[in-house]
């Protein structure tokens, strides 16, 4: 049944029911939802509307975004929010530039408007001095569904059994000594609904899940105090993912070593040692000295304003060894668990993989349509690879980061092989502080969890260590990777870039790594 | 339909709807609804450009000592029966808060004076005439300039169930531009965030920014180390606004917070920064008004977290005040510090040797115990020796405690207005700051 005709004939059995309006109880939103207009009619509204005011290429974006979060400490729910955002976003390229206007109006009278205001702004800019915009070729997908794989739905969960979720998981901490223990859930859910002038409509929703954790000891006489803290543990999932991690386990097991972390010593000086990083921590430092670098927008210069720029610069392409020759990373939109994955991006553009860094050698950028030219002669890749993203209706879109993996190494072993091969170093478990400059060569990162590695065994505890490298030479220090049993996946639930700031949502898969001579310091 | 944000009367017909709707003991109302745009540029061109109107009705129900919060952008009757619906459910399914406080009752907001017609009227022809002059600016001197206009009219309510309302509207505008040498050799920074759009000069922005720029071209390198420092007001509102984010009273009490002191004391009413500091928050600061109220409706009121260098004030939420016997303290709505009666330059002519920081980036901490940061220096750093700037040094990370820092200052510049960044309080009132020594630990290679 259409939704038009569903809205007529629902009128008339509320009509017949005969209930005054202003005491009506609300309908569910599932069935609200029929009421609305139809997506496709009206996309095909806000394009013509595009192309008539003078669009040479436009695109909608209608989308509902669900979030949820629950914040509790010790025995206590602390606050929660159940929020939706409903709205629409209208970009156009006109005379070469692009604009774009956003409501929470989602009606047939004002998507025409907004389309037209695009176009309006879009002749504005064309004024002010622009380097054209051209898009790299899309295949059209006319009829496209995508969803992130899940059993389920974590908004379909009742409130008091994620409350008692989290309240078991405060207890397993307090049970086992902590001072205090915090942990909340941050659900999302992306009902995205996209079309342009070039025939696609593509309709896609994703689910993100997230239970970040924090346990503390405190000495009171001493005046001093020590934290564990968890937030990387996420994914594209549904509430099953929550339920498969053992986090009372993780967090009684917290508690033990921020009560050794409260007493345990730090450094003499700062010095250089041999650094074994797990999964837990180094995705980050990935994320930072690898993900940020490869995107072609900042190595052009057009986030200099925020963000900033990139050592990584296109000349630098199949010169560069980024990493030592056992090093590869790949970007994805395809792995199903991990957060940045899409059927298609924000482009029309469908999920990629493709090396960035293929043994060693920086091979290649993270790339949207309307970026391709700008490095297609360098690289000889003439498609997008689907990078586009907008974090929601009222943010136009650009190019983001897919997920990005450390690939393997196929014949590595395991953590303790790669301690083994250490006489003096660290072992460093979470991520921590972290921090890198706005081209991307000085970073400074810290764990959870540090340990001395002495002759080749893990040893004591240590507290308020980071370490500090330059990108290039911390990569091709990389002399040893763990094998296909050790890849862990961890995420970024929050990372932002661009002006107006937009979050996104990115994970990284990687093994354990060895990295030599480091620098390294009580902080 | 043209969106408007909501005006008073249309703000208290929307709270009067979901108080019909409501069956909960209580029930608290926050309204937001923003309109405005924002125009982006970067290699001397346009980029993107947008336009939005939106807002959000945040309702919390409670029932007993049960509460629940849901939240929607849609005012229509249906989305708001709907958002009071989920609100309750979530409340019924709670459990019992121990720290529940009613809420509160009638108050008188104050009315800081934070809406100017001038910036109403701004739109995207005001911002695209502005970043033309920041863009002729950059090209007449031959240098590459990157930036970001963006300005809101917002209107805010905040109502409850025992009566409670208050209406805040506010607009603001807030400008930054980049300006890199074509040789990637030199970078320089400059940006503000003003109520009124009229006191928007974004030629002048870009020319400071392309003198910084111009001026670091050919860097000399510096070894890291612990060097006499000035601060320009843009890195100054980071550590102010790390220091009072961090106060919070009840993290202190219970042992975790650079503010707690041996033997389960904390460090309130102790000097702990130089006698020159002092930064207060006062909603109606004529240069950056603050918002009418903070979080759990509380009114926003002048309050004097450092004075002369003592821990006067932390805020205090209304349970932990209850608990403890005392007045709640809301947090910071806006930010301003003390400041002297001298220019930077001044500060410069007074310093013997030492180092000038444009800005700071990717601030993070490092060790909560001491409120240790960690961050980058960016976009113009230079060494001052005999009372002037010589030449430009490389960039360095810094790990520095906020604390440390101002414990150091020896002398202050008159305060200004600066843009919002990581860590300040926005919108925030710095001087420039001179302290005797802060730690750079290692180089960075970035311009």
């Amino acid at each position: 049944m259409k939704r038009r005709t569903f809205l007529e004939s629902s009128a008339l059995v509320l009509g017949a029911v005969g209930l005054p309006a202003p005491v009506a109880p609300p309908l569910p939103r599932e069935l609200r939802r029929w009421l609305e207009p139809d997506d496709r009619e009206l996309a095909d509204l806000a394009l013509n509307a595009a192309r008539r005011a003078g669009a040479s290429y436009a695109d909608i974006r209608i989308s509902r975004h669900f979030f949820q979060s629950i914040q509790t400490r010790e025995r206590r729910l602390e606050w929660m929010n159940n929020d939706v955002t409903y709205g629409f976003g209208v970009r156009v390229l006109a005379a070469g530039v692009w604009g774009f206007a956003a409501s929470r109006i989602v009606a047939e009278d004002e998507v025409a408007r907004v389309a037209r205001a695009a176009v309006d702004q879009a002749k504005l800019n064309a004024r002010i001095p622009h380097a054209p915009v051209e898009l790299a070729p899309a295949e059209a997908f006319p009829d496209a569904e995508w969803s992130t794989p899940h059993r389920v739905d974590p908004f379909e969960v009742p409130i008091n059994e994620k409350v008692d979720f989290l309240l078991a998981m405060n207890a397993a901490g307090l049970d086992a000594g902590a001072s205090f223990v915090s942990s909340g859930i941050r659900f999302q859910k992306h009902e995205r609904y996209f079309a342009s002038t070039e025939g696609s409509y593509i309709r896609q929703t994703l689910l993100r899940v997230a239970a970040p954790w924090t346990v503390t000891a405190v000495d009171r006489q001493a005046g001093r105090f020590a934290s564990w803290d968890e937030n990387q543990r996420n994914a594209a999932a549904g509430w099953e993912f929550l339920l498969d991690q053992d986090y009372r386990g993780k967090i009684a097991r917290a508690t033990e070593r921020v009560r050794e972390k409260l007493v345990a010593p730090t450094l003499d000086e700062a010095t250089k040692k041999d650094l074994v990083l797990l999964p837990s921590h180094l995705w980050l430092t990935m994320h930072e000295s690898v993900g940020h670098p490869t995107e072609l927008d900042r190595a052009l210069g057009y986030e200099a304003n925020y963000a900033g720029t990139s050592f990584c610069a296109p000349d630098k392409l199949n010169e560069l060894q980024y990493a030592s020759e056992i090093v590869s990373f790949e970007a994805e939109k395809q792995t199903p668990s991990s957060l940045a994955s899409v059927g298609w991006d924000d482009d029309g553009v469908p999920a990629d993989r493709w090396l960035l860094v293929r043994d060693g050698l920086f091979v290649d950028y993270q790339t949207t349509r309307d970026q391709v030219r700008w490095i297609s002669d360098r690289t000889g890749v003439t498609r997008s690879h689907g990078c586009s993203y907008g974090e929601d209706w009222s943010l136009i879109q650009f190019q983001r980061m897919p997920n990005i993996n450390l690939l393997p190494d196929p014949d590595g072993g395991s953590v303790d092989d790669l301690i083994a091969g250490v006489d003096d170093g660290l072992l460093i478990d979470t991520n921590g502080s972290f921090s890198i400059d706005q081209q991307r060569y000085n970073f400074q990162f810290a764990g959870q969890g540090t340990w001395e590695i002495k002759g080749g065994k893990r040893g004591r505890m240590l507290r308020d260590v980071a370490y500090q490298g330059n990108t290039v030479e911390f990569w091709n220090s990389c002399d040893g990777l763990g094998g296909p049993a050790t890849y862990e996946v961890y995420g970024a639930y929050n990372d932002g870039k661009g002006q107006p700031s937009q979050i996104n949502a990115v994970s990284h898969g990687c093994p354990p790594g060895r990295f030599r001579q480091v620098n390294v310091f009580p902080s | 339909m043209r969106t408007k944000v909501l005006t008073e009367q249309e703000a208290q017909r929307i709270v009067d709807v979901v108080m019909d709707r409501a069956t909960a003991d209580a029930t608290i109302v926050n309204l937001t609804s923003r309109e405005g745009g924002n125009t982006r540029f970067a290699a001397n061109g346009v980029t993107t450009s947008g336009e939005v109107a939106d807002l959000a009705v945040n309702v919390t129900s409670t029932f007993g000592a049960r509460s629940g919060t849901a939240e929607t952008n849609g005012i229509d009757d249906e989305s708001i029966a709907n958002v009071v619906r989920e609100a309750e459910e979530a409340a019924r399914l709670a459990p019992e808060d121990p720290e529940y406080v009613p809420p509160l009752d009638r108050v008188e907001y104050l009315r800081p004076a934070a809406w100017f017609e001038t910036s109403a009227a701004y739109g995207s022809g005001e911002r695209a005439n502005a970043v033309s002059a920041a863009l002729a600016e950059a090209e007449s001197r031959d240098v590459v300039i990157a930036g970001f206009l963006e300005n809101y009219r917002t209107a805010s309510a905040t109502a409850n169930s025992a009566g409670l309302f208050g209406y805040f509207p506010m607009t603001w505008l807030e400008y930054t531009n980049t300006v890199r040498t074509r040789d990637g050799g030199g970078s320089g920074w400059a940006g503000v965030r003003l109520h009124d759009a009229g006191a928007l000069d974004a030629g002048a922005r870009a020319r400071v920014a392309a003198e910084k720029a111009v001026a670091s071209r050919t860097m000399v390198h510096l070894e890291p180390g612990e060097y006499p420092v000035i601060l320009e007001p843009a890195a100054v509102a980071v550590m102010a606004g790390a220091l009072v984010s961090q106060m919070d009273a009840r993290q202190a009490m219970e042992g975790r917070s650079y503010l707690t002191a041996a033997g389960g004391e904390t460090k309130r009413g102790r000097r702990i920064v130089a006698p020159i500091v002092t930064i207060e928050t006062d909603p109606l600061h004529p240069a950056v008004p603050g918002r009418a109220w903070a979080g759990q409706q509380l009114p926003s009121r002048a309050t004097t977290w450092y004075r002369e260098g003592i821990v006067e004030n932390q805020p205090i939420d209304r349970y932990w005040a209850q608990k403890n016997g005392v007045e709640p303290v809301p947090g910071p709505t806006n930010l301003a510090m003390r400041g002297q009666d001298r220019s930077l330059e001044d500060l410069i002519r007074e310093t013997d040797r030492g180092i000038l920081v444009t800005r700071f980036w990717y601030i993070r901490m490092l060790n909560p115990t001491d409120l240790t940061l960690t961050g980058l220096t960016r976009d113009g750093t230079f060494w001052i020796e005999g009372g002037r700037i010589s030449h430009a040094v490389n960039n360095f990370r810094w790990n520095e405690s906020p604390v440390r820092l101002f414990e150091r200052a020896e002398a202050l510049s008159r305060p200004e207005r600066v843009a919002n960044e990581d860590w300040a309080v926005s919108p925030s009132y710095v001087p420039a700051v001179r302290a005797s020594a802060f730690r750079f630990a290692s180089v960075s290679q970035a311009v």
